[in-house]
């Protein structure tokens, strides 16, 4: 199992380059795609799943030409969209049967069973007669991601799929996508970093459309020890800071600010931290971000 | 803030492509309809009767209705704008972050409304811009353009157009914002459609007051002014906002007001944001609570994926059956069904083959008939929105791209969809059919056609229904925007490529020429071509279908240049093979029809049929002033074959130089298509110019036939139909009901210049260079007096022996006088006694007969078994007729009377020489109806009084030739119906024919005339004013007197050669017969046109003390003199006019002639008993421009009324 991204490149009408030469390899696991919104992700997701055409470039998956032979692809697809909605007057039982249908589950009592097995991983068995009306965002989640696990796919692309769960949702999320993704592909993309932190065996940073980063996120962490550092500042001195460091990023502390830096010294009152995949996330988006020096 | 939002809605909506689009189409519709209409073509003809004629293509008049009308059309654009911008917030959430601002609700609902009014406006005004310029530009046609009054383009905006948009887009408006849904818009939209189709109804059997009020387009009401004006009065009159007008447009704008009012109470901000938060509703709580985490129980299980034909065809009807229940679950979408069969019904109900305001019986053809343009039209706008709701439903709720992924070809979604849609028509069609049932029990009538209805609603009409489904699919797909989309639908699928001259219907989007269903011929000749056609449209549809789906929309990419792309993409062997395979089922299908249309048959374009009118009079009009010889006898043998559709005609016709001159060329006529074997004249000649496209044959005799001197002309030809032809099928030889005329069995002699041959619109005449032509000849042309409408003979010997198949009967007039079967052949003799007209027909079909006498003479009735219904009516008819006009008149000349049914493929009946065939569809299924004068009586008695006033006294062919045809045959029906009904239906009936006079001379397009000049053009003098005149003059000078005026007449001129009577001469009778101080009424009712405005106006009573009641009327009297275009000037009036009185039963307590001046009068009358109503001319008796305001009730005065004498 193996997905080829070659040279992919993506221009809109309105003039915006979405991808920009992307080249990417992917291999059976999850992979997280990891960038800001309006990064290229969503584009370079839906350009994977046959939705949209690239303007030059080329994916292959298996020895499928992606781009041309999509219906080869579809056959093993299963896709998440970043925003969807439903038809607010059918029960999950019954739409996700359709779909099962259309998906080639001519068998009645097979498509029965992938579809109880898919409310069961997701948790909406209970819920299957419900309307998807009535049914609450997070539960629609669940409900995408029921449809995108029916007929054994063998290429799963999931575009932001926990931006709208909670905690509790997110980690049974993880949970159900890495127990399914040891023999398949599983492409994950998000902006939130502990997404892929904890689940992805590879990742690559995409901004503007330019993969800056394809790595293993442990290798990547492992390459930026030693080089951030931590400090407790006050918020008026924010700007003092700024001018001083390359600073990675900044939270709130109990009314303090909290700042990480980039440096290979130590500079004067850091501590020295160990970096995790936010400082290397950050690291990144910033050297494409600031004017290098 | 109102000002922030108002310019938010506004730059949303003029940012938009489409605005200017539709802004764009309407510009052009406004173009098109000037422009073409400057030349007497478009669609303008049909909204208004304008640019043909004298009706300027600009009047106020024509302007009124050509952007209302268009505006109509529009209505889709108002449903656009007005729906979404209730609508577009509950659908994206977009104003949110508005409500956190201080935004009153009044704030936030005006702008939005008013923006898209303005929009709307904005749209609509295209139409008026675009006529404008038109009228203005050097490319029109100037003589169809008057004065140019700007405020007559604005006008119609300002009390049509714009209160419409109020109250339509107010309605659209509420339903979005109150259901937070768009169907319902969809529902409001057919609501108003069948809310304007049940004024529509009500306006043809109700009052005008109320049909004119409950019209929310205020077309009704508007037309209550328009209908009478004449061309004069359109080309300057506006519609005024006054009467049932102005209080139709006060009604509709208040309630369109009150919506709002509802609106605005009833619509809640948190409407917008509940539709938002219902994300987050509080069952998650539950549903987490269900269990603790996913489960991880179990593997997926293993399955298996088919991906060939078969698993799609599964998957497709699938997607069909969901879509369909999507559809029919959604209960405004039932509503609309509901009201659409409800209106059907209730138009079946009550319209059921209307003729003349009466019904016919509830036959299941006419039931069919009746709901059929409703049925249509219904059909068209649910396809229309089920195509824009089901190809836009993915994306409408955001769920295209779980679809768009899924391993299917294009043609599950499409077909699937598709096949909704057609589960949808056939919904419809089984509704339709059980309301047909319901309505012919109802009726009463129990002879079900199970099998017709299954032809006609699952065969028939279903296909077409097919086909405006994909073609609609085929627009939403290919255009990609739903709103333009069914604006472009709806332009294409109809008319729009016959208004660009496209005449044949393999270019109409589906049609079928147009067929008529007869119980006498079934579908007859009609069949053929409606399957041909049908197999046409079906692979032409296929074709639609590929590129449909090689341009559906999957995924993001939906600009046309990378939807170009993917049509190359999806451009696969099968795709283009039956592509192909539907390209040569086009080519192939195609081919054979043209065939048929074009070469078997002759395509009449109007273009084609003109020019060949043209051709013939350059060519041949020449021969209209040389001697011609007579006919003077016919003796010919007629073998109708009705199964094989071919006839063969040969005889003898005896020709007589009547003329004082030497005549050496003859001018024959022979039908065109037919297959001449013989045309030999008995004296040698030669061949001087024939030419078979007009029918034409001219012989120079070698010896000129001196004056007095006879010679005979042989012919023998065979006719056949054969193939089908684009439009009006020929129906006249068919399998059961063959009727063919005269001039399809025998040659006729001379060129006729009042034949159909040649062109008669002066309008075009002019394009083509051509003379302007006289309707009919002066009243002082002598050469034209020695003519009846036949040119070629005066009375004549006829004799025929007419066969046909044995199972048949065929019929021409004359007496039977031998009749005998020979091998599969049936043969009839008939001769006359005395001589005839050169005026007959033959008919033919699988007859059954009812016989009956009056004294000597025979009645017989010759009718398809099964249609018994009226025999009885027309029997009594005949014989009640027979009565009156023997005593009255003269003898009845022939020994028998025979009606004789043809299919109804014509609506009339007609009086040959004691022969009257009578359609199908217009006497022998009407259906009694007690309550009025009833036509199959009336027509009876109008027919068999042709037999005197036709076929014993002809009028020369000049001016008021119909004087002494249809005004008298009208004259002796009144008075057989007025012996027959009482005094209160027969008024009913004049008021009626009063109306349809009025009506019909406001739409002649050239010129009124007077009864002394009637012609054949203006049926409305000849038919209607007759009637009135007529009944209006045997009360004036009295019964007895004029019919001894006639008889007298009859004595003088029956059977009378040349040269022939006049109307004048006839005038002078009637005038003798008139007392002196009468005599203007012969000058009002016949020597001009003359109109009245009588108007009661306030009646009270008193008691006397002698117990009797004295009571005063109120009343104004005006007279007018029109010209010929219908410009009206008031006269001076000392005329006599009747006045009646009526009781409380409307009994008579008072009715005399008083004479009145002009202008308001009073009159007072002492009655004997208590006076509930008071009326000036109560009988109808002039022609009064209003004859709704001839009575008022009668109220006890409170103050002392003065006797005058």
């Amino acid at each position: 199992m193996e997905l080829k991204i070659k040279k992919l490149s993506k221009t809109y009408p309105n003039g915006i380059q979405a991808l920009k030469k992307v080249n990417l390899n992917i291999q059976k696991g999850m992979f997280g795609l990891l960038g800001p919104n309006g990064a290229g992700k969503s584009t370079l997701m839906r350009t994977i799943a046959t939705l949209q055409e690239a303007d030059e470039g080329s994916i292959h998956l298996n020895g499928i030409d992606v781009l041309k032979d999509k219906n080869t692809v579809r056959q093993i697809l299963g896709y998440l969209p970043q925003d969807f909605g439903v038809y607010p007057e059918v029960t999950a039982e019954q739409m996700l049967n359709h779909l099962a249908l259309l998906k080639g589950i001519a068998d009645k009592k097979e498509r029965g069973e992938t579809v109880k097995y898919v409310l069961k991983q997701t948790n909406l068995y209970e819920a299957r007669k419900r309307k998807l009306g009535g049914y609450s965002g997070g539960m629609r989640q669940r409900f995408g991601i029921a449809q995108a696990l029916i007929g054994n796919p063998k290429l799963i692309i999931v575009d932001e799929p926990t931006a709208g769960l909670d905690p509790e949702g997110r980690r049974r999320f993880h949970n159900l996508l890495s127990d399914i993704s040891e023999n398949i592909i599983v492409i994950l993309s998000t902006h939130i970093v502990d997404d892929v932190e904890q689940l992805c065996s590879q990742m690559a940073i995409i901004n503007k459309g330019e993969i800056l980063l394809t790595s293993k996120p442990e290798e990547a962490i492992q390459n930026l020890e030693g080089q951030v550092w931590e400090k407790i500042i006050k918020k008026q001195e924010y700007d003092n800071y700024r001018n001083q460091y390359q600073i990675v990023l900044t939270r709130l502390f109990a009314g303090d600010m909290v700042i990480h830096v980039r440096s290979d010294n130590q500079p004067h009152e850091f501590s020295k931290i160990t970096p995790d995949l936010e400082d290397v996330y950050f690291t990144t988006i910033q050297r494409d971000l600031l004017p290098t020096p | 803030m109102f000002k922030h939002l108002f310019f938010f809605e506004l730059r949303y909506r003029f940012k938009r492509v489409s605005t200017y689009i539709y802004f764009g189409i309407f510009f052009l519709l406004g173009f098109g309809a000037i422009y073409r209409g400057s030349f007497g073509g478009g669609p303008m003809k049909f909204i208004a009767t304008a640019g043909v004629g004298n009706i300027n293509i600009n009047s106020p008049y024509a302007l009124y209705y050509l952007i209302t009308v268009m505006s109509h059309f529009g209505l889709l654009v108002t449903i656009a704008f007005f729906g979404n911008a209730a609508y577009r917030d509950f659908k994206e959430n977009t104003y949110v972050l508005n409500f956190s601002y201080p935004i009153t609700k009044a704030e936030y609902l005006s702008s939005k409304f008013i923006a898209a009014a303005v929009s709307t406006m904005f749209v609509f005004s295209g139409i008026g811009i675009g006529a404008f310029l038109t009228s203005l530009s050097p490319v029109v046609n100037p003589e169809k353009i008057g004065p140019i009054n700007l405020f007559a383009y604005i006008q119609p905006y300002l009390t049509g157009v714009f209160p419409n948009v109020l109250f339509a887009g107010a309605l659209f408006f509420t339903l979005a914002l109150l259901t937070r849904k768009f169907f319902p818009v969809y529902t409001g939209m057919i609501g108003l459609v069948v809310w304007f189709g049940v004024g529509t109804s009500l306006a043809r059997t109700q009052g005008r007051l109320l049909a004119s009020l409950i019209d929310p387009f205020g077309q009704l009401a508007a037309r209550g002014f328009s209908d009478y004006w004449t061309a004069a009065q359109k080309n300057t009159f506006m519609i005024p906002l006054a009467g049932n007008f102005l209080f139709n447009r006060l009604l509709w704008v208040a309630l369109a007001v009150g919506l709002l009012v509802f609106v605005h109470h009833k619509f809640r901000f948190s409407h917008i944001i509940e539709s938002k938060k219902q994300k987050q509703g509080p069952r998650e709580q539950k549903a987490r609570d269900g269990s603790e985490t996913f489960s991880l129980a179990g593997k997926n299980p293993k399955v298996r994926q088919l991906f060939h034909f078969k698993s799609y065809l599964r998957q497709m009807f699938a997607t069909s059956l969901i879509e369909f229940r999507g559809l029919v679950k959604n209960v405004y979408f039932l509503i609309i069904c509901l009201l659409g069969t409800g209106f059907i019904f209730l138009l079946g109900f009550r319209n059921v083959g209307l003729v003349r305001g009466t019904q016919t019986l509830s036959v299941t053809f006419q039931v069919l008939d009746t709901t059929k343009n409703t049925l249509y039209l219904f059909s068209l706008i649910i396809i229309l929105f089920c195509s824009g709701e089901l190809v836009w439903r993915e994306r409408k709720k955001r769920v295209q791209e779980i679809y768009d992924v899924l391993p299917i070809p294009e043609w599950v979604p499409f077909m699937g969809k598709l096949g909704a849609i057609m589960y949808v028509q056939v919904l419809i069609a089984f509704l339709v059919f059980v309301s047909g049932i319901a309505i012919q029990l109802m009726h009463g009538y129990t002879h079900l056609e199970l099998g017709l209805y299954m032809q006609e609603l699952f065969g028939i009409r279903l296909v077409y229904t097919l086909i405006l489904s994909v073609v609609a699919m085929f627009f939403q797909v290919i255009v990609n925007k739903k709103f333009l989309g069914y604006v472009l639908m709806m332009l294409f699928v109809d008319d729009f490529f016959p208004s660009i001259g496209l005449e044949h219907h393999l270019w109409r989007m589906g049609k079928t020429p147009e067929y008529i269903y007869s119980e006498m011929n079934k579908y007859g000749p009609y069949l053929k071509a409606i399957l041909f056609y049908n197999l046409y449209w079906i692979v032409f549809a296929v074709v639609l279908v590929v590129i449909s789906l090689l341009l559906w929309v999957r995924g993001n990419d939906t600009r046309f240049r990378d939807r170009i792309k993917a049509f190359r993409a999806r451009t696969t062997k099968a795709k283009m093979r039956t592509a192909t395979a539907g390209v040569l089922g086009c080519l192939l299908f195609g081919s054979f029809i043209i065939y048929n249309t074009n070469i078997l048959n002759t395509f009449e374009s109007t273009k084609h049929v003109e020019k060949m009118k043209v051709e013939y009079e350059m060519r041949f009009k020449r021969y209209e002033s040389i001697p011609q010889p007579r006919v003077t006898d016919i003796n010919m043998s007629v073998d109708i074959f009705p199964y094989k559709r071919k006839l063969h005609s040969q005889g003898r016709m005896v020709l007589k130089n009547k003329t004082g001159l030497k005549i050496t060329e003859v001018f024959i006529q022979i039908p065109i298509k037919a297959q001449i074997k013989l045309l030999n004249l008995d004296v040698p000649f030669v061949l001087k110019e024939s030419a078979e496209e007009h029918g034409v044959c001219i012989y120079t005799l070698n010896t000129p036939l001196r004056p007095g001197q006879e010679m005979v002309l042989d012919f023998d030809f065979e006719l056949s139909e054969k193939g089908f032809k684009n439009n009006r099928a020929n129906r006249n030889l068919v399998k059961n009901g063959t009727f063919i005329y005269l001039f399809d069995l025998s040659p006729a002699i001379s060129y006729d210049p009042y034949s159909l041959s040649e062109l008669d619109d002066n309008d075009k005449r002019k394009k083509y260079g051509l003379p302007p032509r006289k309707r009919i000849a002066s009243i002082d042309d002598e050469k034209a007096k020695m003519n009846t409408f036949a040119k070629d003979a005066d009375w004549i010997n006829f004799e025929a022996v007419v066969s046909t198949s044995k199972d048949q009967i065929a019929l021409s007039p004359g007496e039977l006088i031998n009749e005998w079967v020979e091998g599969e052949r049936r043969y009839f003799h008939y001769k006359t006694q005395d001589k005839i007209l050169k005026y007959f027909a033959c008919l033919s079909a699988r007859y059954h007969v009812k016989k009956d006498r009056w004294q000597d003479t025979g009645i017989e009735i010759y009718y398809h078994p099964g249609h018994e219904y009226n025999i009885d009516m027309m029997i009594k008819g005949v014989k009640k007729s027979l009565e009156y006009f023997t005593k009255n008149f003269s003898p009845y000349q022939y020994q028998t009377v025979k009606i004789v049914e043809f299919p109804r493929y014509e609506l009339y009946a007609e009086a040959f020489p004691n022969l009257i065939p009578f359609s199908e569809g217009y006497g022998f299924i009407a259906k009694f109806d007690d309550s009025k004068v009833e036509y199959v009586f009336r027509v009876t008695a109008h027919e068999v009084g042709h037999q005197w006033w036709a076929h014993q006294v002809i009028g020369a062919y000049v001016e008021g030739q119909f004087i002494l045809t249809e005004t008298m045959a009208q004259y002796s029906a009144l008075m057989v119906i007025k012996k027959e009904y009482d005094q209160k239906k027969i008024d009913d009936y004049i008021k009626i024919k009063m109306d349809e006079y009025l009506r019909g001379r406001a739409r002649e397009r050239e010129e009124e005339v007077p009864l002394i000049r009637s012609n054949l053009d203006v049926p409305y003098v000849n038919y209607e004013k007759s009637i009135v005149v007529m009944n209006a003059l045997q009360d004036y000078i009295g019964e007895d007197n004029l019919n001894r005026a006639l008889q007298t007449f009859i004595q003088k001129y029956a059977f009378q050669g040349p040269p022939y009577v006049t109307a004048d001469e006839f005038l002078r009778y009637l005038r003798e017969a008139t007392p002196n101080d009468l005599q203007y009424i012969i000058t009002d009712m016949f020597e001009t046109i003359t109109l009245y405005e009588n108007r009661a106006l306030q009646a009270t009573y008193q008691e006397m003390e002698n117990g009797k009641y004295l009571v005063k009327l109120k009343f104004e009297a005006q007279k007018f003199r029109a010209d010929g275009t219908g410009r009206e000037t008031p006269i001076e009036m000392n005329d006599s006019i009747l006045f009646g009185i009526y009781g409380p039963e409307d009994e008579v307590l008072y009715r005399n002639k008083q004479w009145v001046h002009s202008g308001e009068n009073e009159l007072t009358f002492v009655v004997d008993k208590s006076p509930k109503k008071a009326g000036i001319d109560p009988h109808y008796f002039l022609i009064d421009k209003n004859t709704d305001d001839n009575f008022v009730n009668v109220v006890r005065s409170k103050e002392e009324i003065h006797l005058d004498y």
